[in-house]
Parts: C-alpha cells; sequence; structure tokens
C-alpha cells in the first residue's frame, strides 16, 4: 500500500464530501436509519474511488461518527446505545476496505494502461522521427535529444568508430561534455562505474554497439525500459544510415577508380600519340635511307620535330594540370600585347597543318591585357590546337577580341563540325573525351586546363555555336583592368 | 626498292587515319616500297573510297573524329574481305581482340615502328596472293610443314605431331605472320562452343613448342601475343 504521504487535498475532499452527505440528511430525515446510512456510504464509496483505501477508512470512521453524532439516539453524543448503529460502523469500515481496494486496484490498472499508451506514441513519434534521418549524425543526434526529453536530463549518443583508432561518432544533448570513450564502454560492460552518467548499450544487427548514457546515477527499471525501448527504435535507424554510408563510400572509391582510369588512359593516349608519328617518320628515314628523296626525308624530319613540339606541349599541360589540381598556381599578372600572345601561340602552333588560315582581329582598346601572359598563351595554343584539328582541311579560324565593359571577350571560332548544346559545358571536365571514346586527339586535359587558367584570372570560358554557321566557338572571358 | 620503281599492278593501301602526320609518313614509306596509297583522315570518307577504289589493304585507326574505328571494321566486312591492318594507340587487349573478331586481319599497336608495319603489310598482302596454296610446302627456320602430306619436319628429322598440335601449326602456317585470336584458334581446332576456353590452347601450344623446340621466352617460331592470340614468325 501506498501511503508514504498524507495526501491533505484528499483529506479535504473527503471530509467536504462527508460533510456534505450529513448536509443532505436532514433533508431525507424522514427516510429510516438505514437508508440514511446509505447516504454517507455514497460519500465514502465516491472518496474511495477517487483516492484509494487509506482516505476511504477516514472518511468511513468520519462518516460514522457524525452518523453517531447526529442522527442516532441519543442525539449529539457519540454513546451508542443500539447494537444496530455498532454493526452501521462495522458496514461503513467494511464497505470501505472494500470498495477502496477495488478502486486502489482500478486506478493503478489505469495508470498502468496510460504510461504504457504515453510510451508506445512517444516510440511511434519517435520512429516516425527516425525514418527521416539519413545520415548517423542525425540518428545520434534524434536519440540523445529524445533520451534528455524523457529523461529531463543530459543525455548522449555515442557509436565508436569502425575500427580501433577511428574517432567515435557522437552526439550530446545538455551542456555536459561527454565522457570519452573509453570510460563508456568500460562503463557499459559493467567493469567500472561512470560517475555521474548510467550508460544503458545496444547491439546493432552490424554487431556494432551503440552506447546511450544519461546523467543521473542510477536509472530506474522504468526509465532504463525506456531508453533501451528508443535505443532498440534508433539501432534499426543506425543500422540504416551506415548503410547509405557504406554505400556512399563504395561509389566514391569506384569514381576515383574510373577518373584514375581515365587519367592513366588519357595520358598515355595523349603521350603515345605524336610517339607513334615520331617513331614511324624517324625508322621511315632510318630504314628507308636510300630510297627517299630530299623532300621527303625533310617533311619526315619536320614531322619528327614538330610532333616532338606536341609532345612537350602535352606534358606542360599535364604539369600545369597537377598545378591547377594541387592550387599551386601563382599569377603574376603584367600588361601584355595580346596581339602578341596571339602570335606567339601561332607560332608554337606552326606544325600544325598549315592549310588552316587564322585571322586574327583584335580591336584597338582590348590589345593590352593585364594577366600572366605564359598562361594566357597556353590557353590560346590549347583552343587554337583544338580548333585546328576539328576544322575541315581548308577551312578558317577566327580570333576575334574585343571589350564590353567590365570584360575582354576573346572568341576563337572554327568551321568545324561543332559541339552538340548538351556537350558544351561537359568538353571542359577534364578527361571527357576519354569517357566519350577518344575520337580526338589532345582535346581532353586542353580545354579543362583553359577554363582553370582563365578563372584563376578572374574571367571564365564557355562553348557556344558560330553564329550564322557551323563551326564551334570558344569564348573567352578576362576582366578589364584599367589601363596603368 | 626504288621510290618510283613500283610494279605495274602495284597494290593500293588505303589509310584511314586522323593524324596528319601518321597519314604523312606512312605514304612516304608506303610509296617508297612500290605501294599506291590513297588516304581518308574520317571513316565515312573511308568507306567511300574503299568502295570507290577496292584498294588491296585497308590501314585504319581505331580512334577517328566521326565513327569509331570498331564500326568501320564492321562496316566494311559486310561487303569486302580487303584485309584490314588495324593500327591503334588503344593497346588494351579488348579492343585488339574485338577488332580482330570482328574481321581485322592483324593489328599493329602505335607507336610502331615503319618495318614492323611493312613487314605485317607484306604478310596480309601475300596472304591475298592466290598462288598461295594450301598444298604446298612452307618452309619455317629449320621447320618444313608439307601441307599436302601433311608431314612436318625439322632439319630433315620427322617431327611427330598429335592430330591436335598438327592442326594448330597448320593453321598458324596459313596465318604465316598473321595472328590469329585465341578464340579462332580455339573454335578451328576443339569447335566454336570451345571459344573461351583458352587453357585447352595453353596446353596445346606449350606442348607443340616443346616438340619443336621453340623457347618461348625467345621464340623461333610461335609468338605469343599476350591477352590477343599467337602467331607464326613469318621469315622477314
Amino acid at each position: 500500500m501506498r501511503l508514504k504521504r498524507i495526501n491533505w487535498r484528499g483529506v479535504l475532499i473527503a471530509t467536504i464530501g462527508v460533510l456534505a452527505a450529513a448536509a443532505m440528511a436532514p433533508i431525507l430525515q424522514r427516510l429510516p436509519h438505514a437508508n440514511l446510512s446509505l447516504l454517507f456510504m455514497t460519500a465514502v464509496l465516491l472518496v474511495a474511488a477517487r483516492y484509494g483505501l487509506g482516505l476511504a477508512l477516514y472518511a468511513s470512521i468520519l462518516s460514522f461518527l457524525i452518523f453517531n453524532f447526529f442522527f442516532t439516539p441519543p442525539f449529539l453524543t457519540f454513546a451508542v446505545t443500539e447494537e444496530g448503529d455498532v454493526a452501521t460502523l462495522v458496514f461503513f469500515l467494511v464497505m470501505a476496505s472494500l470498495t477502496g481496494h477495488l478502486a486502489a486496484r482500478m486506478r493503478d490498472e489505469i495508470a498502468t494502461r496510460k504510461t504504457a499508451l504515453e510510451r508506445i506514441s512517444l516510440l511511434e513519434g519517435f520512429n516516425r522521427q527516425l525514418a527521416g534521418a539519413a545520415s548517423v549524425a542525425e540518428v545520434l543526434r534524434m536519440i540523445a535529444a529524445r533520451v534528455s526529453e524523457v529523461t529531463g536530463k543530459t543525455a548522449f549518443a555515442v557509436l565508436p568508430g569502425a575500427a580501433p583508432g577511428d574517432p567515435p561518432a557522437q552526439a550530446v544533448n545538455g551542456t555536459d561534455k561527454v565522457p570519452g570513450i573509453d570510460d563508456i564502454m568500460r562503463a557499459a560492460s559493467g567493469d567500472e562505474h561512470l560517475p555521474g552518467w548510467s550508460v544503458v548499450s545496444l547491439k546493432s544487427h552490424q554487431g556494432r554497439s551503440t552506447y546511450i548514457g544519461v546523467q543521473t546515477d542510477t536509472l530506474d527499471g522504468v526509465l532504463r525500459n525506456l531508453v533501451s525501448g528508443l535505443g532498440n527504435q534508433a539501432i534499426v535507424a543506425l543500422d540504416r544510415a551506415l548503410l547509405v554510408n557504406d554505400l556512399a563510400k563504395q561509389r566514391m572509391a569506384s569514381e576515383r577508380d574510373q577518373l584514375r582510369a581515365a587519367l592513366l588512359s588519357s595520358v598515355s593516349h595523349d603521350l603515345r600519340t605524336p610517339l607513334a608519328s615520331i617513331i614511324g617518320s624517324a625508322s621511315s628515314v632510318v630504314e628507308l635511307d636510300g630510297s627517299l628523296s630530299q623532300a621527303n626525308r625533310k617533311a619526315l624530319l619536320e614531322a619528327v620535330l614538330s610532333e616532338a613540339e606536341r609532345l612537350d606541349r602535352h606534358i606542360q599541360n599535364m604539369l600545369d594540370m597537377a598545378r591547377l589540381a594541387q592550387g599551386e598556381l601563382i599569377l603574376t599578372p603584367d600588361w601584355v600585347d595580346l596581339r602578341d600572345l596571339v602570335a606567339s601561340a601561332g607560332r608554337r602552333l606552326r606544325a600544325l597543318p598549315a592549310a588552316n588560315k587564322v585571322r586574327v582581329e583584335i580591336e584597338p582598346e582590348a590589345e593590352l591585357i593585364h594577366v600572366h601572359g605564359d598562361l594566357i598563351e597556353q590557353v590560346l595554343v590549347n583552343v587554337l590546337d583544338n580548333a585546328t584539328r576539328y576544322s575541315p582541311e581548308d577551312g578558317v579560324i577566327r580570333v576575334h577580341a574585343y571589350v564590353s565593359e567590365p570584360w575582354i571577350f576573346i572568341d576563337i571560332s572554327d568551321q568545324g563540325p561543332g559541339i552538340p548544346e548538351a556537350d558544351r559545358e561537359r568538353v571542359f571536365d577534364a578527361f571527357y573525351r576519354v569517357i566519350s571514346g577518344d575520337k580526338q586527339t589532345g582535346t581532353g586535359l586542353g580545354l579543362s586546363i583553359c577554363r582553370g587558367m582563365i578563372r584563376a584570372h578572374g574571367g571564365d570560358v564557355s562553348a557556344h555555336a558560330c553564329v550564322g554557321g557551323t563551326g564551334c566557338l570558344i569564348r573567352i572571358r578576362l576582366p578589364r583592368s584599367p589601363r596603368p | 626498292m626504288p621510290e618510283n620503281g613500283a610494279a605495274p599492278s602495284a597494290a593500293q593501301i588505303l589509310i584511314v587515319e586522323d593524324e596528319a602526320h601518321i597519314r604523312k609518313f606512312l605514304r612516304i614509306a608506303l610509296e617508297a616500297n612500290g605501294y599506291e596509297v590513297i588516304e581518308s583522315r574520317r571513316g565515312e570518307e573511308g568507306l567511300d573510297l574503299a568502295l570507290k577504289h577496292s584498294p588491296s589493304l585497308i590501314i585504319l585507326d581505331l580512334g577517328l573524329p566521326d565513327i569509331d574505328g570498331q564500326a568501320v571494321i564492321s562496316r566494311l566486312r559486310e561487303w569486302c574481305e580487303t584485309p584490314i591492318l588495324v593500327m591503334s594507340v588503344r593497346s588494351d587487349e579488348r579492343e585488339i581482340v574485338r577488332a580482330l573478331d570482328s574481321g581485322a586481319n592483324d593489328y599493329v599497336t602505335k607507336p610502331a615502328g615503319i618495318a614492323e608495319l611493312l613487314a605485317r603489310i607484306r604478310v596480309l598482302l601475300r596472304d591475298q596472293d592466290p598462288d598461295q596454296s594450301e598444298t604446298g610446302i612452307v618452309e619455317c627456320g629449320t621447320l618444313q610443314i608439307d601441307l599436302a602430306r601433311r608431314l612436318v619436319t625439322q632439319d630433315g628429322a620427322l617431327v611427330r605431331l598429335t592430330r591436335k598440335e598438327y592442326e594448330l601449326l597448320r593453321l598458324l602456317t596459313i596465318g604465316a605472320g598473321r595472328v590469329l585470336t585465341h578464340e579462332e584458334l580455339l573454335a578451328e581446332i576443339w569447335g566454336p562452343e570451345f571459344a573461351r576456353e583458352t587453357h585447352h590452347l595453353r596446353v596445346l601450344v606449350s606442348s607443340l613448342r616443346h616438340k619443336i623446340g621453340d623457347d618461348p621466352g625467345a621464340p623461333e617460331y610461335i609468338l605469343t601475343e599476350k591477352g590477343v592470340g599467337y602467331r607464326l614468325l613469318a621469315e622477314s
């Protein structure tokens, strides 16, 4: 029986109830005693149902006393003259204890059901919340928050790292510092007590344990059950989040591998193509020594030279790419004449099919630009190299530079097949060419390097269709600096 | 051979290659060896030229600007048997096997010297020669293969071969210098259903090499093309 404290409110209500019955009694004066006693019995019953056995007994004794004092002869005394009155007292007491006991059981039952219902709705709400959690961190945060909410204390949730030495994932709700993972694990295995914390450990399907801690020295049975209940639900969500994590990692690893394979393939292609010309031409000179005309010998040797230069450009591109990727490109801008850069890029490309005519139109205000000359020259070489490669034999390549504040634009257009609209952005991806099947040579790294270099200057480069005709237009945009 | 000393019926070779410098040295070297050369830098144009000129041989690059070289092979094989020599920087064995399986006759991985290329071309053109019948006697180093009487002798001494060993040697001999893919050899010797059972072939090649005294480390007769197949080292 739980009667640890006196329920003063209950005592007051019980007293009022009995007094109310007494007050109503004179109205029913005309009724016989036995019936009058039923009135008090009703009050006792109500008190019993509401407050349990203790107050029911109190109410029954009070009822008997009032009943005896006012309503049984001799009136206004507590003297008991009739045996029937004793019987009434006994009935009062028996009724009180019986109904009080029943009522108490009923109340307990209702209270249990209510807790169970609350717990179910709590877990259900938590479950719904967990369904939306995508990451391990989020699930841990939800556990900590909900446990803290339920217990009213600081709570943490910790998932140790997958391998020994990996940092654990953890979340804490409250202001206190989470204890070290080793201390938590020792406390969970029961080896050691963790002062100020109670730890519950939960095993996931993947065999990894998650620990939930509440900042309290003792966690009583009901709360411990509730915390485990919350934890067990969270484990499912945690397993799912871990799985998603693993999948994402695997995908990243496979993408990295693909990129590495693409790089390797690109490097081997870009290096081998000029080498094929060099070895082919040089071996022809050696093998066919006697039967070669002077002109053919010269043509072969020129091919060796120009292809060696091309090889050098590819190597330069690869070095630039590595530097761009590592953020090691340091700009030292200076005033240069764009006409010089175009001319020098053209000289470096002289080995490319000479039939392609390059028409250069640089408007006067676009002549002087404030850039890192070598890099912009490399950009022009790469773009012109592409343009010649895609141009028909007698195609014209146009370089047009003009100002449209606050930019300087350099448009380089060719009369080749052009780039389908869908691919115009992708051609600037490193290794795009390799992925799309190496139909052309030396373009993959080239354009992506151009973009890196131009962006380092605060500008951009984009691909377009030529206005009024076939072909590709590469537009370089550079910020215009005020003249010195 | 003098540069302009081409035979009256000079073999015509079509080059389909997008690299100008490669076309250039091929043209010079081939013309110096008495071949007539036509060239194209695109696949579609190459197909047109093949139809128009019926060349004796086609040298084909796999990486073309318009259509893939593999597609060019398939389309050529729909209507002509002209030998195709694939020249590619793609050293991936699967690419090579795919090209050979779809009808290419041989391949050279770039970069390659002109001598190797010319040797392959000679082999392919000789294959075409109707004079070379299967009934002749073929000599390969110290080895003499009598295709009519199915006899193999080495330095005059008879080499005893099993039926399958002889069949392998015969196929390599007919292919003289041309690469034969694993699949091709397996299908010929064991039947098409064995086309993937390369281990049978390895065992057979090993026993044949043993009998004709060929060292796989420094082969005199049978050259292993790793991941692709085998070829008989032709005299050059």
